[in-house]
């Protein structure tokens, strides 16, 4: 398959983003009312996906997978992802997700695909971390599926929101009586 | 002012010039290297195997002259996660099929059994050994150095289809532009921060706390896209065809001593992988269990 350079541009700026989010607290993780972190680094992918296309997506998403997995071995950094089974894989598929559900729903309601493509990128990348922490026999299913639940649904919500916002903003449609920045 | 500075620690990983070997070494052979370690590390069994790469990996680091001290500061940090991982995998034990397990101690509804012992103690060994293992590699490899040796690793993969060149353009731009969109974050903060937005850390709801987000979120994309339509625009009018017969500003050639060290790391991937070594565990396991 022929990859434009355009799709090539677009991955590499969102992965950019995804680099800045991981540094900035409070653009990179939203204090969920449950009293949890929920990251919005899986965005730019899952945007990637939507905008780029299946492939932009899994370009983008690479690169998130393989810089989670680096940054697991920096001080600070989360010791679950230095198997790159569960930092790099799943993240693979966020994009391509996004962009499939997005396609499909795109001709009966655009605000709709926006929304629902967000929060299927979103519950890709949680589903599958979780399933390969549990498959690598990391931690016991009792243990990581409440802890999964928690973070993917505050994770599910936000990039719905945000994807809808970013996606309105970009395709310049309405969302009920709004339309662009007033979103 | 110094809540909008964003730019200073934007890093993928710290790399820590002191010129040794290891650094010196074709960034080819010590991707290969670091790869065949890893797939030791995720694949050896028992004790005496994970031991082994552990102290395969400190020598390395030495070799390397980073500071034990420096290489340490990652598992301090770790320590607190290292620790609650191990209770949970204590109290809800991952035990594979085979294995016959009793109660070391016991307290009403939860129970130690030696294979839980047995099962954190490798595991934590693991994610001590993966930690140094991603430690070493990117004290002694730059960033761009690992683009290039990516770039160069993969390219006898194109001839099957891999896009090496696209995957190291990728990379290289996204880390090109980081500078550049910290710079465009730091200018949409304080124009909202003019129109009176709070980044704090305030209550309410989710929405709320999301429509916080928004105001920077949605521009940065925004003016991201832009930029990435311009530079595509820019790539292609300049006749940009991709990979194909493209030449190359940074020629990599492997000298002997990176030969050597692809060699090292293979042989040493598969004596612990394929060696003796459970067999050797299980005698030492039950000598202290009986």
């Amino acid at each position: 398959m022929k990859i434009t350079t355009r799709t090539l541009v677009i991955a590499a700026v969102f992965l950019a983003i995804t680099l800045l989010l991981g540094q900035i607290p409070f653009l990179g993780f939203v204090p969920m009312p449950w009293g949890i972190n929920a990251t919005t680094l899986q965005i730019p992918t899952i945007l990637a996906g939507i905008i780029a296309g299946p492939l932009g997506g899994l370009l983008t998403g690479l690169g998130f997978g393989v810089t989670s997995f680096i940054r697991a071995g920096q001080p600070g950094g989360n010791i679950i992802f230095t198997d790159p089974l569960i930092s790099i894989l799943p993240r693979l598929f966020i994009g391509p997700v996004a962009w499939a559900v997005y396609a499909a729903l795109r001709r009966r309601n655009e605000a709709l695909a926006a929304l629902v493509g967000g929060a299927a990128g979103s519950l890709t990348n949680t589903v599958l971390v979780v399933g390969m922490i549990i498959l690598t026999g990391k931690l016991a299913p009792a243990v990581i599926i409440p802890i999964g639940a928690a973070n993917g649904s505050g994770e599910a919500i936000l990039s719905a929101l945000v994807t809808l916002a970013v996606v309105a903003a970009w395709r310049g449609f309405a969302v009920g009586r709004r339309r662009g920045a007033s979103i | 002012m110094s809540e909008f500075e964003f730019l200073r620690n934007v890093t993928i990983g710290q790399y820590l010039p002191t010129g040794s070997i290891i650094h010196r070494l074709d960034p080819r052979a010590k991707l290969l290297g670091f790869l065949a370690l890893l797939a030791a590390t995720m694949m050896v069994q028992g004790y005496t195997g994970a031991v082994i790469v552990l102290g395969l990996i400190v020598a390395l680091t030495l070799v390397a002259r980073i500071p034990l001290r420096f290489a340490m500061t990652t598992l301090r940090t770790a320590a607190p996660f290292l620790l609650v991982f191990a209770v949970l995998q204590l109290v809800v034990p991952v035990v594979p099929q085979g294995m016959t397990c009793s109660d070391v101690a016991r307290v009403g509804f939860f129970g130690v059994s030696d294979c839980a012992l047995y099962l954190v103690g490798l595991s934590t060994l693991r994610f001590v050994t993966l930690i140094l293992l991603l430690g070493l590699l990117t004290y002694t490899t730059a960033v761009t150095e690992m683009a290039h040796g990516i770039e160069a690793g993969l390219r006898p993969l194109q001839a099957i289809g891999l896009p090496a060149h696209e995957l190291s353009l990728v990379a290289t731009i996204a880390i090109r532009f980081v500078p550049v969109l910290a710079e465009e974050i730091e200018r949409l903060a304080k124009a909202q921060a003019a129109r009176g937005a709070d980044f704090g850390q305030g209550a309410g709801g989710v929405v709320t706390r999301v429509r916080r987000l928004l105001p920077l979120m949605v521009p940065l994309i925004l003016i991201s896209l832009r930029r990435a339509e311009d530079l595509a625009l820019a790539m292609e009018s300049r006749g940009y065809v991709g990979g194909k017969g493209r030449s190359h500003f940074v020629q990599l050639r492997a000298r002997p001593a990176d030969w050597m060290a692809v060699a090292v790391a293979l042989i040493i991937t598969l004596a612990v992988v394929r060696g003796p070594w459970q067999g050797l565990d299980a005698a030492i396991w039950t000598s202290i269990w009986s």
